[in-house]
């Protein structure tokens, strides 16, 4: 049954797309340079920017025209961010000079007025196709929702997708997030009318609309960036996927893609992409500089040592996402430690460092700063005992594809079994080793991202902010940096606070 | 005695013992209170000394800090927001002195390195800041000082004014003059585009305009009209499209705006951190401040408790003491005396005085001495009843005795006669004989008329003198005759020589004997009987002495 499918789907691109394989006769008309998701400059994994705009600058002395794409989700969340909301990323991106960037759901780490503003200070146009601010029924300020880029005889029509589930992961209040298919397919036709010959979408996570999009012709190829996209279990793709496909697909971190356009004898364009590394690449002096510039005054404000790591720990995504961890344990146990609260929770999509901590390794603040950059505030909440299981069962609802809103708590006992039906997983709900009685009024320490419902905590909603909660939230990682300080430990034990009874490992 | 000590040993609660533990126990409870009561007060001093002292302080240090870091949020707005160098200088100033009274206030508190290590950062990018906000300003007056040569040096060819030259009215007409009317409009444009990529597109657009300005529309110029329309091309190049030119300076500008706005942002995410910071540790100290005078109100409930209580069982402790006192010693000591005033017979003990101590040693003391004195009391009283020289008893015994046996007389219903015995001629045997011998001849006749008494009733005495008297309860005239004669036989038996006597050549007696019947006996009795054996003696000695007379009227 997959085998057919396959079939199918190869054959469907092969028909409808006019899809040949280029020829030597074949005119090469333009290369496109594609990159993204690159939000720590300290990340030497990642490639970085300076090897980026090197590689930029090989192409461009070619004879051929090059476009540069940049696909976005690189402004946040990060250390640096937390304090400009990701101006520095604009700042060199503005020295590489892309053609336009792709607005992802990262973009929005810092909320909408700060991407507003970025847009104004970049050098290049920042996309966003099913975007729209409902007051005046257009594009969000600063933002355009799609580009045409003459250069040679290509007029390349630029279109950017933005995931649907960053209304809720990302609390977006001032715009609203269209249908993915509708935006494109409107987006695509007033290219086409302004002349463009061939579109591109960027997108930062795999969407079958795109898929059926490139099918029926609307749009050309795609471009996607997403590192922690597991090909393995991903039918259309795999060892059926080739570089002659038009899905430009990127799954690691230090790669780029190119790809060429070629116009055949028939007038017909068609595209043939490659990948490259940046990592052994040359480094632009310039980019180079004006990062160590960046990373210094960082630097010394992050360079602070704050406790030695006495047992090891793992932030590793998936691993924080799918069960319980000592980081996410210690940060729980922090909103406790500084509140009066019964019991606290998290949601294990605020830590984003994705780290190894090895033995002996001295946790600092900047460690701190890259495993919880986002500028999460502290509340106690009221709630009651149903709403509380509610939102337990909620966060457990997305669990197979490793959602951030997995849950970490402290002082609460959760056992479920993934294997169940959504609605049906969590088996207990303890706190303090009792079972939650529903009608009982419970005092939750938790963050104010889902208070205000965030990623799906819609529940916690109904809770009231207790007397003790402050005026002004402290911000978790204030909290948890003090709390590292006072006990000179980072991670705390492995108790059973959250078990899946499906779990063999 | 041995018997004595031995049970003093056993079971002994000396007194001495009692009062030393009471006073130490006393003494103990009174230090002890004193002292704790003492120490929790030293206690509670110190923590209210340090609160007053270090804590207050260290929070009001904190609080100013926090304010004053609040303020330089706002001096940080004002640094990245100024426009021109005076504004700039305001920020500056205002900005660098506020950094220094935080600085200063800093440095006098005791702050973890996160909150120094952030204030040193804090120090930097501002210092940092305000050298890109100069630059900002710097580049935005170059752009503007561009723009206006620009414009100065198309101002000819721009105005319409009548005195310009024709040539140059001339060439504004033509195509080459309109385009290059555009492309200095379009250059405009760019100084009211705030978007680089608009510049850029506008950039690209203006090259193009240029270069077909000087290749196609260059070539349809009149010859006369080139030479000026080469040299403002050549301004063109350079105001607008070279590097220093207008556009290459507009994108400079934007993108330092964009540095500035991103920098500022960052200054004052930093400071406002800072701020939370500094008012985190305020939080922190004062719920620990909270919590400490919480603590210390609960300790000082508890020392007022602990100081209360020990002060209720101190008193309970004196009370104890005083009623231990009060039992042992003043209650017995009452007793004592009460036994001592001999209101209780001592010997028979009715009310035992219990105890092994001090007081009753004194009883047993006591008792000794009662003891004694009622030993010698008797002592004195046989001494003070009977007669020194012959041992019998003395008159006042008699008196004594005669008074009884009246009384005895008159209850039974018995006669009670009385014999007053005289030696005869004793002054002159005491003369004759000496003192001496008359001594013994008295303790002769006493001895012989004591053992003559038959019956223990019987009582003879030593009247005066050489006169003895006798008493026979329950004795008629009878049986007094017969003890007379009795008493003379036996005398006149001893034999005592006595030449001189003229009744017999040895001590003789006269005696006189009364007798009275019970129904006689009356409060005068006494010496009524004495009387009439007087007067009966008289008669003996009347009729030649060594004879009995009995009276009778």
């Amino acid at each position: 049954m997959k085998c057919f499918l396959l079939c199918f789907a190869m054959m469907g691109f092969a028909v409808q797309h006019q899809f040949v394989i280029a020829k030597e006769s074949d005119n090469l008309q333009a290369s496109i340079l594609f990159s993204a998701e690159m939000q720590l400059l300290g990340r030497k994994s990642d490639g970085g920017y300076a090897r980026l705009a090197s590689v930029l600058s090989e192409l461009k002395q070619n004879d051929r025209p090059i476009f540069f794409l940049f696909g976005g989700n690189s402004l946040g969340p990060s250390p640096m961010s937390t304090f400009d909301s990701g101006s520095h990323i604009v700042d060199i991106l503005n020295s590489l000079g892309p053609d336009a960037m792709g607005v992802t759901k990262r973009e929005y780490s810092y909320f909408e007025e700060q991407l507003s503003l970025r847009a104004y200070e970049a050098a290049f146009p920042m996309v966003a196709t099913n975007i729209i601010d409902p007051i005046n029924m257009s594009i969000q300020d600063g933002l355009v929702s799609s580009v045409v880029i003459s250069k040679g005889d290509i007029k390349l029509g630029v279109l950017a997708i933005v995931d649907p589930d960053a209304a809720q992961q990302y609390l977006l209040q001032r715009v609203e997030i269209l249908d993915i298919k509708n935006s494109i397919i409107k987006e695509a036709k007033k290219l086409r009318e302004r002349g463009a010959n061939v579109i591109t979408v960027m997108h930062a996570k795999q969407f079958t609309a795109i898929d059926d999009l490139l099918k029926e012709g609307i749009i050309d190829f795609s471009l996607l960036k997403d590192r922690y996209l597991d090909l393995s279990d991903n039918t259309g793709l795999g060892e059926f996927h080739t570089y002659k496909d038009p899905r430009v697909i990127l799954t690691q971190p230090a790669e780029v893609a190119i790809v060429d356009i070629f116009i055949n004898s028939d007038g017909l364009i068609d595209i043939q992409w490659s990948k490259k590394s940046l990592l052994n690449q040359l480094e632009d002096s310039e980019v180079a500089k004006q990062r160590n510039d960046y990373l210094r005054r960082l630097d010394r404000l992050m360079d602070l040592p704050l406790a030695k790591v006495t047992e090891s720990f793992d932030t590793n995504r998936k691993i924080v996402r799918t069960r319980e961890n000592r980081f996410g344990n210690f940060v729980a146990d922090t909103l406790l430690s500084f509140t009066d609260a019964d019991a606290a929770l998290i949601n294990s999509g605020i830590i984003r460092g994705n780290t190894e901590y090895q033995l002996g390794h001295t946790f600092s603040r900047k460690d701190l700063a890259n495993e919880l950059p986002f500028r999460t505030g502290v509340v106690v909440l009221d709630i009651s005992g149903r709403d509380l299981i509610n939102t337990i069962e909620s966060s457990l609802s997305e669990y197979e594809l490793q959602k951030g809103k997995f849950p970490h708590v402290a002082n609460m006992q959760i056992q479920f079994n993934s294997s169940n039906s959504l609605g049906s997983r969590l088996l207990s709900l303890k706190i303090a080793g009792k079972e939650v009685v529903e009608g009982k009024l419970y005092k939750l320490a938790t963050t104010d991202y889902l208070f205000s419902g965030g990623d799906g905590y819609i529940s916690l909603k109904n809770g009231k902010l207790s007397k003790t909660s402050a005026a002004t939230p402290a911000l978790l990682s204030d909290l948890v940096m003090q709390k590292i300080i006072t006990e000179n430990r980072v991670g705390s034990p492995l108790s059973a606070r959250v078990v899946n009874v499906n779990d063999r490992g | 005695m041995t018997e004595d000590n031995a049970t003093k040993q056993v079971n002994r609660l000396s007194l001495n013992w009692v009062f030393t533990v009471s006073l130490l126990c006393i003494f103990l409870v009174f230090l002890f209170v004193s002292g704790l009561a003492y120490y929790r007060l030293v206690s509670v001093n110190q923590i209210l000394e340090n609160i007053a002292q270090n804590e207050t302080p260290k929070i009001l240090l904190f609080d100013k800090i926090s304010t004053e870091a609040t303020s330089l949020v706002f001096y940080t707005e004002q640094l990245a927001q100024a426009k021109n160098p005076p504004s700039l200088r305001i920020a500056q100033s205002a900005a660098t002195s506020q950094l220094n009274s935080v600085g200063a206030l800093i440095g006098r508190g005791d702050f973890p390195e996160t909150v120094l290590v952030e204030f040193s950062a804090i120090n930097a990018e501002i210092m940092e800041l305000i050298q890109l906000v100069k630059d900002k300003i710097n580049i935005e007056s170059e752009v503007q000082q561009t723009e206006q040569s620009m414009y100065a040096s198309f101002s000819d060819f721009l105005s319409e004014s009548i005195t310009s030259d024709s040539s140059n009215v001339d060439l504004k007409k033509t195509e080459w003059g309109v385009s290059f009317s555009n492309l200095i409009a379009l250059s405009s444009q760019v100084m009211n585009t705030n978007r680089i990529h608009e510049i850029n597109r506008t950039k690209e657009l203006i090259a193009n305009k240029f270069e077909i300005l000087n290749s196609e529309l260059a070539k349809k110029l009149p010859a006369d009209k080139k030479p000026l329309a080469n040299a403002l091309s050549r301004l063109f190049k350079l105001y607008v499209l070279s590097g220093k030119g207008l556009i290459a300076q507009r994108i400079m500008q934007l993108r330092v705006d964009g540095r500035t706005r991103g920098r500022g942002e960052f200054t004052k995410k930093l400071v406002s951190d800072f701020s939370r910071s500094v008012g985190f540790q305020t939080q922190q100290l004062n719920g620990q401040i909270i919590r400490e005078t919480e603590r210390t109100n609960e300790f000082v409930s508890q020392q007022i408790h602990v100081v209360g209580l020990s002060t209720l069982l101190a008193l309970l402790l004196l009370a104890v003491i005083g009623l231990i006192l009060r039992i042992r010693v003043i209650e017995r000591l009452t007793l004592l005396n009460q036994l001592v005033l001999g209101h209780l017979d001592v010997d028979k003990n009715e009310i035992k005085l219990q105890g092994n101590d001090e007081i009753t040693d004194i009883a047993h003391t006591f008792k000794r001495f009662t003891r004694t004195i009622e030993q010698q009391k008797q002592a004195l009283s046989v001494l003070a009843m009977s007669d020194g020289l012959t041992g019998i008893a003395n008159r006042r015994a008699f008196d004594e005795e005669l008074d009884r046996q009246i009384t005895v007389a008159k209850r039974l219903h018995h006669p009670l006669s009385v014999l007053l015995i005289d030696i005869d001629f004793f002054k002159l045997y005491n003369d004759k004989y000496g003192h001496i011998q008359g001594d013994e001849a008295l303790k002769s006749v006493a001895k012989v008329l004591k053992e003559s008494l038959n019956r223990n009733i019987d009582f003879v005495a030593r009247y005066g003198g050489e006169e003895f008297v006798c008493i026979l309860p329950n004795t008629d005239i009878n049986g007094a005759i017969q003890v007379a004669k009795r008493f003379g036989t036996a005398i006149a038996n001893l034999q005592i020589e006595h030449k001189y006597s003229d009744a017999a050549p040895y001590i003789t007696v006269s005696s006189g004997s009364a007798t009275l019947q019970a129904s006689e006996l009356n409060l005068h009795s006494h010496a009524d009987v004495l009387v009439k054996a007087d007067k009966a003696l008289y008669q003996a000695k009347e009729a030649g002495r060594n004879q009995a007379r009995a009276y009778s009227e």
